[in-house]
């Protein structure tokens, strides 16, 4: 049983960054025990898991536990729409990375540097050029297929694999993108366009949610290595409760329950937190560490998709079959003036399913029959991926009135948005009506705000600052005032850019994993 | 002849009062008896995820989305809704409810079970049963108390949209957009980058 003896590591939660971080140390000769409050899901139970999705989705995904996983969203009173948490995470070994798309780029050099350039959020403690090595050695690490293009980040190192060309449908863009001069080009994918690491080529291409053959990326890799080595104890079903920290700011132990209630305590030399942005936050408010400035758990930052779409009716594309949209665009990413929007990424888009319209629109039976017949593939989209900014207000806070199984207060979960993030969707939405008319779409429609418009990228809430009182962490990921606790993931983010968080997560893991290296020597 | 009032009453002669009371109890018996059986119908582990059992639910769907389901699609959406109640305890119960309503409106529109309806009697069903209205706050109050009200509206925003996403995520809906391949079906990935066959 996982405790019984001290070790190197401990780390908290065992998803993209966890894994990763446990196959970096146990590579280099350290003990480590893993802590995740999820299930284990076999490997091989991976087309069951998928059926289930299928056929069930919605509350009843397999890695849920109500008593777990329960949260009070307090967001329709700040932003007017509810947060659905539990839609947006994965509790279980591997974390997020169970299911997810496998998108995957890096942050723009300017999104360190959001501060100074754009005159919006905060510096990161570190820039594009430190993280640059971690986010090559992260592409070879996670298996990134992608191709080059200027408009992306500056690299060191060629992808590990070939890139995913654009779809038959998604040329209908690129002579409207040459017209308009933006740069449109094939995003990177952390999925595999070849055999690549043990792992067979993608036979489908991103259509399975939950990816069947392991040739999508999953963090089930890297706990695989950790677990192989013999040096890595693994403990699922374990919900770390309590940080113990003594008073010369170093932690003592960890201390959790297993969902069968027993009790585990946890000593080592060096503890990690990498529970993602809610429960990271969560366990140091509970904990009351690393809150002295009262930092923990603000800043909470998601992604916004505002989405556009309308109709073509003199061509029909292949939504849904074998095969996904590519095509992405940076050429927006940045406002020419300081200070008045965030960051938007373009994805083109053509996956629309006309029989969603079975309640919203009042059609069942043989006129839905018909409305799918009429509207299947005909369907054209862009969808604006917007950046958040930091707000002190957009925060999770320990709920006073609700408790977990264990009777430890929820999260309470509080979107908060900002006068820019306002600015931001409103400049997308004119963006992207705009190359709806340029395709000559009809019936086009925009929803700013749905409830289907969120990333699932939660960010933020432990920030990276080197001012104490301005973040929860330092430029080493180390929680302000502590010798031996860090935090992993992208609760870390000072800001969130426009771009999925998860290879950023892997450079920075990487990067915590070489300085831990040293500690731990 | 002097009848004593505490005479022992000759067993035979049955007073109009003992009568009533022998019947009051022999129809409380019944009904308790009855309610026993149906209690045990209810709870007892019945033949759930069977073909047969299913058929109902399977039925619905093809009403529901306007499709005349070809074999390949009743045995695909029979083994997804097996999988279903198997791995989700309560799921049967709820198509058990789903296939009494869908009998009862059969019924009232002058026919006898749903799977024999015709294809404009299920279609008039599915439209009464997607007609009815969210529970205002006093009917949600109400079916809290009431039983049968509560399974009535869970039927149709809980069981209803649960089906609906089994079928959209099945093979069934791209077969009749003329799809050869869908989620977890594999093949060659690079098939998204030419043309699809025409639509049928």
């Amino acid at each position: 049983m996982i405790g019984g003896r001290a070790y190197d590591l401990c780390i908290i939660g065992a998803g993209l960054a966890g894994g990763l971080l446990a196959a970096q140390a146990t590579r280099k000769g350290h003990s480590v025990a893993l802590l995740e409050a999820g299930s284990r899901f076999r490997f091989g139970e991976r087309s069951t898991q998928l059926l289930h999705h299928q056929t069930l989705a919605g509350p009843r995904w397999p890695w849920l536990n109500e008593g777990r996983d329960h949260y009070v969203d307090s967001s329709t009173d700040s932003i007017g729409v509810g947060y659905a948490l539990n839609s947006n995470r994965v509790k279980g070994v591997g974390g997020s990375t169970l299911h997810w798309d496998g998108r995957i780029n890096r942050l723009m050099p300017v999104d360190f540097s959001a501060a100074t350039g754009n005159g919006l959020g905060m510096d990161w403690p570190i820039t594009y050029e430190e993280l640059e090595p971690w986010y090559s050695q992260a592409d070879w690490e996670l298996g990134v297929s992608g191709t080059w293009h200027p408009a992306m980040p500056p690299r060191s190192r060629a992808f590990p694999m070939q890139g995913f060309p654009i779809s038959v449908d998604d040329a209908v863009w690129v002579p409207i993108a040459d017209r308009l001069g933006i740069e449109v080009f094939p995003t990177p994918w952390a999925i595999n366009s070849r055999p690549f690491a043990g792992y067979s080529q993608c036979v489908a291409f991103a259509a399975c949610q939950i990816c069947p053959s392991g040739a999508r990326y999953s963090a089930q890799r890297h706990i695989a290595i950790a677990e192989s080595s013999g040096l890595c104890e693994l403990s699922p079903e374990t919900v770390a409760r309590r940080i113990d920290l003594g008073p010369s700011g170093e932690v003592k132990a960890i201390h959790a329950r297993r969902l069968d209630g027993q009790e585990v305590e946890v000593r080592a030399r060096v503890y990690v937190i990498a529970a993602h942005a809610v429960e990271s936050a969560r366990l140091l408010l509970l904990s009351k560490v690393g809150n002295h400035a009262d930092q923990v758990g603000r800043n909470l930052m998601e992604h916004v998709y505002v989405d556009t779409g309308g109709y073509l009716s003199d061509r029909r594309f292949y939504p849904g079959r074998v095969g996904y949209e590519v095509l992405e665009s940076l050429s927006y990413y940045r406002s020419r003036e300081r200070g008045q929007r965030g960051g938007i990424k373009l994805e083109f888009t053509f996956d629309q399913d006309p029989l969603r319209d079975l309640d919203s629109r009042g059609l069942w039976g043989s006129r839905l029959a018909q409305h799918d017949r009429d509207r299947f593939g005909r369907w054209i989209g862009v969808e604006a991926e917007t950046e958040m900014q930091p707000n002190p207000d957009s925060r999770v806070t320990l709920d006073a009135g609700q408790t977990d199984l264990f009777g430890d207060p929820v999260p309470n979960i509080r979107f908060a948005f900002s006068a820019p993030d306002h600015r931001t969707r409103q400049q997308a939405g004119e963006i992207l009506a705009n190359l709806l008319h340029e395709v000559g779409a009809s019936e086009v429609s925009q929803d700013p705000l749905g409830a289907t418009s969120w990333g699932a990228h939660h960010m933020g809430t432990c920030r990276m600052s080197r001012d104490p009182d301005q973040g929860v962490v330092d430029s080493d990921c180390r929680v302000h005032g502590t010798s031996n606790l860090y935090v992993a993931g992208s609760s870390v983010f000072p800001t969130s850019g426009a771009l999925q968080p998860s290879l950023t997560i892997a450079a920075l893991t990487l990067r915590l994993a070489e300085h831990l290296q040293q500690v731990l020597s | 002849m002097r009848i004593s009032a505490t005479a022992t009453p000759d067993p035979k002669v049955i007073s109009r009062r003992r009568f009533l009371y022998g019947a009051g109890a022999l129809v409380a018996l019944v009904a308790v008896v009855g309610w026993l059986k149906k209690s045990a119908r209810h709870s007892a582990p019945g033949p759930s995820g069977t073909a047969a059992a299913l058929a109902p639910a399977v039925a619905f769907l093809g009403a529901l989305f306007g499709r005349e389901l070809s074999d390949a699609d009743r045995t695909e959406l029979t083994d997804r809704l097996a999988f279903a109640v198997r791995v989700t305890p309560g799921l049967s119960a709820d198509y058990e409810v789903l296939a009494r309503q869908l009998d009862r409106l059969a019924r009232d529109s002058g026919g006898g079970q749903f799977l024999k309806a015709s294809s404009a009697q299920r279609e008039a069903i599915i439209d009464r049963i997607m007609r009815i209205e969210p529970p205002s706050l006093a009917e949600r109050a109400w079916a809290h108390f009431v039983r049968t009200r509560k399974r009535y509206y869970h039927m149709r925003f809980e069981t209803v949209p649960q089906l609906a996403w089994l079928y959209r995520h099945s093979g069934v809906p791209w077969r009749a957009r003329g799809y050869a391949r869908w989620q977890g079906i594999p093949g060659d990935w690079r098939e998204y980058t030419r043309a699809g066959a025409p639509y049928p």
